[in-house]
């Protein structure tokens, strides 16, 4: 695992604390109350039984073999979508929940783009038995509406957001304004790698399960560690997770994948990493589309989940330095790998997950006779309306 | 005791270039300083009208190029005892020029800048962009500010101190609880520079609480409102009632 970041939220030159001075006293509570919940075993303890009784961890590793003979490629897929509430996202949830319980905190709020994070908190908070309100996008509310009833049905509030686009960035704004007001009895449990300093470390190291498991079930499956290892790239906690024991691996190439949505033009896709260059926004310093002034631009991907302009400042470093490489899938590329895994596996994946194998799949030349362990970070139950419309099901 | 030291906000050539500079220069007959907003598309310490005005302004393509004109007039037509200080968010500054917006700050004496997403742990960041010297970064102190964050801070201020009210976002209804208050009475007692209240304060009753415990106070939400609503003579009205 990574000593970084270091002592003031950066890895390298990306990170920080880019958030209003009221937030800062609660930033240090946090990242405080977290370094004693790392070492109280009870904690520990308690979070580890979830992970297993209620969480259903560990996942399984499934060695795709139908899609592998297809393509000439082993594909081993990490079975994210089989945790419960259909993602890896309740992985993260779960830790924050309990390091809010932890702190004397009474009240859960959370950003959504596609709703997996949403519905992953509304759950723990109905566990935990904490309020909560999940701040959610118009648009994403529109094309994400199974999630949207799944979080009321488990007591939260979800609060409409109709702000700018109308989607996950805007959400983490309205987040951000209800915190700044709530701090003393809210915590603000973000979804992703991103955000100011502690929470990129705290969601990496709630995530860094997934590749705590799969780093000896590829070892029992294949024999050896595998040659790629490729998850989806939004705000990048998924792909953080399954990086987080491999980065040290020699020969284990990282691959995070980027929606290249509709064209590399301007507003037609959200591959920061590849498009973008670094700025500020959502308090740290990272990578981000915006315009030569610095304003955001808007974004596009056929995920909600991917459809964000900015990444973790993490995978910034990791770009920047060559610890991982940054790709794109388009819409088109993760929709006909989405039909591809759901005809040949009897899998159906998450629109953000079917990116990572788009990727492969699409560039299956590059693969061919190589071991590739793709995350397969949630289930596809939560995108049958867009998938309905594209496919005229 | 030191001199009152009053400010108001007003988004840059908000709603349109004329009406801002008039306003501008209106205001500044009653206020110590102006804080000129640079409208940034992801405002997260702004409430709903002041974030409404800046995604008007970027609607309408109009940015700092075009503010900071509207500006150099200000300080050509007002009188030269007045501040001028820049608010935005970190982003448009790491974006600029460095080396044209220190020149543009130093030609009409931007005092500062006001930058809500950078707290104190973060301003050396600002400064390696290589920020002239001169222009202040103004830091804030709030409810939430601790005893040892009152001392760091009051020590290193230059400009003034800017005092959040409450924990909020700009145009929430102004409150001063007890706690805040005796903040406010250590910060005051501590600093050198003006220490100035800032965030809801919508009316003269606002206004002359902020005075019982600070050097100041800023109003920006109320007058916006009155500015998108009615116009300057609204406007104008409302800035009389602060200093009747």
């Amino acid at each position: 695992m990574t000593a970084l970041p270091d002592s003031r939220g950066y890895f390298g030159r990306f990170g920080g604390r880019f958030v209003p001075e009221t937030l800062t006293k609660t930033l240090n509570k946090i990242e405080e109350a977290y370094n004693h919940f790392k070492k109280d075993d009870k904690m520990q303890k308690t979070l580890n039984s979830l992970l297993s009784t209620y969480a259903g961890r560990p996942t399984p590793l499934y060695f795709a073999e139908r899609l592998s003979e297809k393509f000439g490629i082993e594909i081993y897929l990490k079975r994210e979508d089989l945790v419960h509430t259909g993602s890896h996202k309740l992985n993260n949830a779960l830790g924050q929940g309990l390091l809010a319980k932890y702190m004397g905190k009474s009240r859960l709020i959370a950003e959504t783009g596609a709703g997996q994070h949403g519905v992953a908190t509304a759950t723990v908070a109905a566990l935990l038995g904490m309020e909560c309100e999940v701040f959610m996008g118009r648009t994403d509310m529109e094309r994400q509406s199974p999630n949207v009833k799944r979080m009321r049905l488990l007591g939260a509030k979800v609060t409409a957001v109709d702000s700018g686009s109308k989607t996950l960035k805007d959400a983490i704004n309205a987040a951000m304004r209800d915190w700044v007001k709530t701090c003393q009895n809210t915590h603000y449990l973000i979804g992703s790698v991103v955000g100011a300093h502690p929470f990129p470390m705290i969601v990496r190291d709630f995530q860094s399960v997934i590749s705590k498991e799969a780093i000896l079930q590829i070892l029992d499956a294949a024999g050896v560690y595998p040659d790629y290892v490729i998850a989806a790239v939004g705000g990048g906690s998924n792909a953080a997770g399954i990086f987080a024991h491999f980065k040290d691996i020699e020969g284990v190439k990282l691959i995070g994948v980027e929606a290249g949505g509709i064209s590399p033009k301007e507003g037609e896709h959200s591959a920061k990493l590849n498009y973008g260059r670094p700025g500020i926004i959502h308090g740290n310093h990272t990578y981000l589309l915006q315009t030569k002034e610095g304003n955001v631009l808007p974004v596009h991907s056929i995920s909600a989940g991917l459809d964000y302009p900015a990444v973790g400042a993490e995978h910034s470093y990791f770009h920047e330095k060559g610890i991982a490489q940054y790709v794109t899938c388009t819409d088109d590329q993760a929709l006909s790998a989405f039909k591809e895994l759901t005809m040949t596996e009897g899998i159906i994946p998450a629109l953000e997950s079917s990116h990572a194998l788009g990727y492969v799949i699409a560039n299956q030349d590059r693969f061919r006779g190589k071991k590739v362990l793709v995350n397969l970070s949630g289930r596809g139950d939560k995108d049958m309306p867009i998938v309905e419309k594209e496919f005229d099901l | 005791m030191k001199n009152k030291y009053n400010g108001f906000y007003l988004m840059g050539n908000y709603p349109d270039r004329e009406t801002f500079i008039k306003s501008a220069l209106e205001g500044l007959r009653y206020f110590d300083f102006i804080e000129v907003g640079i409208p940034f598309s992801d405002p997260i310490a702004d409430g709903e009208v002041i974030s409404d005005a800046a995604q008007f302004m970027i609607e309408k393509n109009e940015g700092f190029a075009e503010i900071s004109k509207s500006i150099e007039y200000i300080r050509e037509h007002s009188d030269k005892s007045k501040d001028i200080y820049l608010m935005t968010y970190s982003n448009l500054i790491y974006n600029m020029n460095m080396k044209d917006f220190n020149d543009f700050c130093t030609g009409v004496n931007i005092k500062g800048l006001i930058l809500p997403d950078v707290p104190f742990c973060e301003q050396s960041f600002i400064r390696q962009l290589n920020l002239d010297d001169n222009i202040a970064l103004i830091n804030f102190l709030t409810p939430e500010s601790t005893q040892e964050s009152l001392e760091e801070i009051t020590s290193e201020a230059k400009g003034f101190i800017y005092f959040i009210s409450m924990r909020g976002i700009t145009g929430s209804k102004f409150t001063m609880e007890d706690e805040t208050v005796s903040i406010l009475k250590k910060a005051t007692s501590l600093s050198n520079v003006p220490v100035v209240t800032g965030f809801g304060i919508k009316s003269k009753e606002d206004a002359k609480m902020a005075l019982n415990y600070s050097d100041g106070f800023i109003t920006g939400t109320a007058l916006i409102e009155a500015l998108k609503e009615v116009g300057f003579d609204s406007f104008k009205s409302k800035l009389r009632e602060f200093f009747e």
